[in-house]
């Protein structure tokens, strides 16, 4: 290749390369982003002994001082709320919705930026997003909050009844492939790159399944039904918990007629060892090394588990199972 | 920003890789047109596109009745697997699969499950096959690419292990290829369990390859998993797997090649590579590599630095046939071998004489009774010369060419006796399973009261620390006993001031470190423990071959699993016998980083105690009363104390 040539071709990645950057400085995000901050506050409060952090962050929802945020110990005395710019406010919590862990704040401040509640699309797998909390307290004083970038990873089911994850809020959530949710980010805001609130990061949380810490936020369009109704001053209702039932209202093993293999290992797989002739599960063709996986849509992972949902399940009602027998998946149901 | 609605829809593989690839140009025009808003909607729709292209073929893959824990993660939570043909072949990650559970079963989006057989497993890529019925649909990944993964293109991971109805993602680069000594793509998208075994394909919607966890040596401590989601994860190449699936599908487990050579330089950069020993009964002996053999290629690879060594034979299967070329008395040789998937396990033989570790020379300075250097009739004084006709004047060399000396066979030495060259022919024995009686006199023993106990810390970190050794500025020579207190335990001074005057005795410093939380030691701490071991080395001239952890409590598990772990650092643990020790991969005993157990309390050897003497390291055990034998047994102290210090032995 000649000299003049080569020189023209890096002439001209340059300008490539220049135009991009002219290009990234109008990028639309760094507005978003600049708008996004001045609407999430720093909320410090009760804890600091034992490893637990007496600082979350929080997000305006209202011109007149809403904040939402996450609903947690922090909140056990009246919070103190920090603005992107400083100020500092005495803050009182003013409504909360305990199964979505959810909290909304009010200080008396005017004319403030905030995140307007409206309906979004359905947020999907592989959505580019920015998360923005004050995780591990680095943003102090005047600080803005600190931002992140990522994408969604997923949405799933956060079931504290299948045992998945332990924790009260049951319902979809985004799980984020950003490491977002650290000490301090509950209670911070997902956007999109347009600045569109799709989210609020929820606490530290471990799947019950695999240990592994997870990074999940509170989708904008479960929280949105709430926080209007806070914001406008209704009144808060404690949601009904479901729990086992008592023993006699309830299935086990003999109701149904199984008789399960010794429960020796802590995670001995529910293996029918024999069933009683004309007993339920007799009648509905369950066999010896039948293996349960699944109660109603709980995964059945050892037999404690069995029982346990068979506990939750009233007497009267069938209970219905999916197993594995040799290389085949069956469905039953068993009624009494 | 625009936004596409339409979910993935599994099942539509509606565009070749050639549209991708037009989609992907339109996407680089667009970021060069002032509408910048339109790139990152293209840079959106070619993501959305490739996980459409993609999620058809991932799986959930669920195991019934697998459960145990790998460090702070348990295993049994449902992962991802790959769709790889139409005949039902899934691929999935050997994570929680090492063990053949109960059941292992496919769920498919619309949540129906079918059973999977396991067809075979790579240990060394940490794959797995399964087997389930054919699937009928044509959706599967191909495993071939158009071109070879480059660093900084986009690396797009799917999986289903979070809920099978939705797939989900994790979007990033590729960092970097052949990592993990040749066995993986490395990319930094966060990658947690529930990914594991699902496909990374790029923006184009080609494969990468399979998510896995992946530690530097298959079999090597620590736990594979622990850099889940901090933008450190691994990817076995499509091309590596395309070129074995074929014997996967026949059934054929694939296991890390083995060719038990031990070179003699331990830095990754160093230009030696003379190999200072080679294991007995190992490929690499049966096809002529002698210690001492310069390493100059495998398989027609140079090798340039020690680095090399791991990096050239790091993707080689067992049953794999390579060519070393070596260098010996200055004519190349070149050995065909074929690589194992197992070396007989490793039991350091030894000779049972001292010599001093700065000493010019190899001289013995101390034979110990019974031994085979005694039957040999060798005396002390004798200068050591040669080793099986190797020249030898580095004590370290001589120990090694002593502990891998194949069993059954006699070992030649050459001393040098009043002036003379004298050969002797020695029966080595293995290392004996009770600790010496006899101990040389020291040279220059500090007394009790010059000893002194200054206290340690880091200063990021909550353990707080004690250390026991010689006041003053001499440097004596040293071993080091690192005491991990029970959790708790609020005064660390006392466990000190308990061993003064074994430390006198045996001239052995103690490290005495607390832990962070009073009811547990933590797993993350083996870190912690390992940097005040370091710092300890710097403050006092410590003997390498003398480095031992021991604990009190959970204490003492704690020591088993630091151990385990850095066996770089450490060279011996004392274990009490009723200890439940844990949190480490049991692998072999290893040459280049030997390491010995004691075992205290009680009478009868614990089960785990003959499991790790089973894979070749020598444990022995030192009887005692119902007392804590560490804290207030003199007895044991003392044992302890000549444990510590018959560790250089030859």
């Amino acid at each position: 290749m000649n000299n003049k040539i080569r020189c023209m071709i890096v002439a001209l990645l340059a300008t490539l390369v220049l135009n991009t950057a002219t290009l990234r400085a109008q990028y639309p995000v760094k507005k978003t982003i600049q708008d996004a901050r001045r609407k999430v506050v720093k909320v410090y409060g009760a804890g600091g002994l034992g490893g637990l952090e007496a600082y979350q962050s929080g997000f305006l929802v209202s011109p007149e001082g809403h904040i939402a945020t996450a609903w947690s110990y922090v909140l056990d005395v009246d919070p103190v709320v920090i603005l992107d710019d400083g100020r500092r406010f005495e803050a009182e919590v003013v409504g909360f919705e305990p199964q979505l862990e959810l909290a909304v704040l009010k200080i008396e401040a005017g004319d403030l930026p905030y995140f307007a509640i409206r309906e979004v699309p359905p947020t999907q797998a592989g959505q580019p997003v920015l998360a923005i909390s004050n995780l591990f307290n680095i943003a102090t004083g005047r600080e803005p909050a600190s931002v992140m970038q990522g994408y969604v990873a997923g949405v799933a089911e956060l079931d504290a009844r299948s045992g998945v994850f332990k924790s009260a809020y049951q319902g979809e959530v985004l799980i984020l492939d950003l490491v977002a949710n650290n000490p301090g980010a509950a209670g911070g805001a997902l956007v999109t790159r347009a600045g569109e609130l799709v989210g609020m990061l929820g606490k530290e949380l471990r799947d019950a399944r695999s240990g592994a810490w997870l990074n999940y936020a509170l989708p904008a369009t479960t929280l949105r039904p709430r926080l209007l109704a806070i914001v406008s001053g209704e009144a808060i209702v404690e949601p009904p918990k479901t729990e086992l039932l008592a023993r006699d209202k309830s299935h086990n093993f003999e109701t149904l007629g199984l008789l399960m293999v010794p429960n020796v290992l802590d995670q001995t797989p529910a293996y029918v060892d024999a069933v009683v002739p004309k007993s339920p599960a007799d009648a509905a063709g369950l066999r010896p090394d039948d293996l349960i996986l699944l109660v109603g849509k709980v995964r059945i992972e050892n037999q404690d588990r069995l029982l346990e949902q068979l506990r939750s399940i009233d007497r009267r009602d069938p209970v219905p199972i999916v197993l594995q027998r040799g290389s085949e998946i069956l469905s039953l149901r068993l009624v009494r | 920003m625009r936004q596409n609605n339409q979910s993935p829809r599994p099942g539509r593989r509606f565009i070749t890789p050639f549209f991708a690839g037009f989609g992907l140009a339109v996407a680089v025009a667009a970021s060069l047109s002032p509408g910048v808003a339109n790139a990152q909607d293209a840079e959106y729709a070619a993501i959305q596109q490739a996980i459409q292209q993609t999620a058809g073929a991932v799986v959930q893959i669920e195991t019934i009745g697998a459960s145990a824990s790998q460090g702070e993660l348990t295993l049994g939570a449902p992962i991802s697997g790959t769709r790889i043909d139409d005949q039902g072949h899934v691929l999935t990650s050997l994570w929680g699969l090492e063990e053949t559970p109960a059941s292992i079963l496919i769920v498919e989006a619309d949540g129906s499950r079918q059973p999977a057989e396991l067809v075979a497993r790579d240990f060394s890529r940490e794959l797995v096959l399964l087997k389930t019925k054919p699937s009928g649909s044509a959706n599967h990944v191909a495993l071939q690419r158009s071109e070879k993964v480059r660093v900084g293109q986009w690396a797009i991971a799917v999986g289903r292990g979070i809920a099978p109805e939705t797939p989900s993602v994790s979007i990033g680069i590729v960092s970097a290829t052949g990592r993990m000594y040749g066995r993986a793509v490395q990319i930094d998208a966060r990658i947690s369990p529930s990914f594991y075994g699902g496909p990374v394909v790029d923006i184009e919607g080609e494969m990468i390859g399979i998510s896995v966890p992946m530690k530097p040596e298959a079999g090597s401590a620590g736990e594979k998993s622990d850099w889940y989601d901090s933008g450190i994860a691994f990817v076995v190449s499509a091309e590596a797997i395309a070129s074995r699936i074929d014997q996967m599908k026949a059934g054929k487990d694939i296991r890390a090649g083995k060719l038990g050579i031990v070179p003699a330089s331990k830095m990754p950069f160093s230009d030696d590579r003379t190999l200072s020993a080679v294991l007995a009964l190992s490929p690499a002996k049966r096809a002529g590599i002698q210690a001492d053999d310069e390493l100059l290629a495998i398989d027609g690879e140079a090798v340039r630095w020690n680095a090399d060594i791991k990096q050239l034979l790091g993707p080689r299967d067992a049953g794999e046939v390579l060519k070393i070329k070596v260098l010996r008395d200055e004519k190349e040789l070149e050995f065909e071998v074929e690589l194992a998937a197992d070396i007989p396990a490793f039991r350091p033989r030894v000779l049972g004489v001292l010599a001093d570790p700065q000493g010019e020379s190899l001289e013995i300075t101390h034979i110990f009774d019974d031994s085979a250097a005694a039957k040999a009739k060798l005396q002390i004084g004798d200068t050591i010369q040669a080793i099986d006709g190797n020249k030898i004047d580095d004590i370290d060399r001589a120990r090694l060419l002593v502990m891998t000396h194949p069993p059954g066979e006699d070992l030649d030495l050459t001393v040098l006796r009043d002036g003379k060259p004298l050969d002797v022919r020695c029966d080595l024995q293995s290392t004996p399973d009770t600790v010496v009686a006899e101990l040389p006199e020291l040279k220059d023993p500090i007394g009790e009261e010059a000893w002194e106990i200054v206290p340690r810390s880091l200063p990021d970190v909550s353990n707080t620390s004690r250390l026991l050794k010689p006041k003053g500025d001499a440097r004596p020579s040293l071993g080091l006993l690192v005491l991990l207190a029970r959790p708790g335990t609020e005064k660390l001074e006392p466990l000190a001031e308990a061993w003064r005057s074994e430390a006198a005795e045996h001239q052995i410093a103690v490290l005495v470190i607390g832990a962070a939380e009073t009811d547990r030691w933590k797993p993350a701490e083996s870190d912690v423990i390992v940097r005040l071991i370091q710092q300890a080395q710097k403050a006092i001239n410590v003997e390498p071959q003398q480095v031992v952890v021991a604990g009190y409590g959970a204490g003492s598990e704690m020591s088993m699993m630091v151990a385990m772990r850095n066996r770089e650092l450490i060279r011996g643990a004392v274990a009490a016998a009723g200890s439940r020790p844990g949190g480490f991969a049991l692998s072999e005993n290893d040459p280049a980083s030997p390491l010995q157990f004691l075992v205290v309390g009680g009478d009868e050897m614990p089960i785990w105690g003959r499991m790790i003497a089973n894979v070749g390291f020598p444990v022995l055990q030192a009887p005692s009363s119902e007392k804590e034998p560490l804290a207030d047994d003199p007895k044991i102290q003392d044992t302890v104390g000549r444990w510590i210090r018959s560790l250089d032995r030859i």
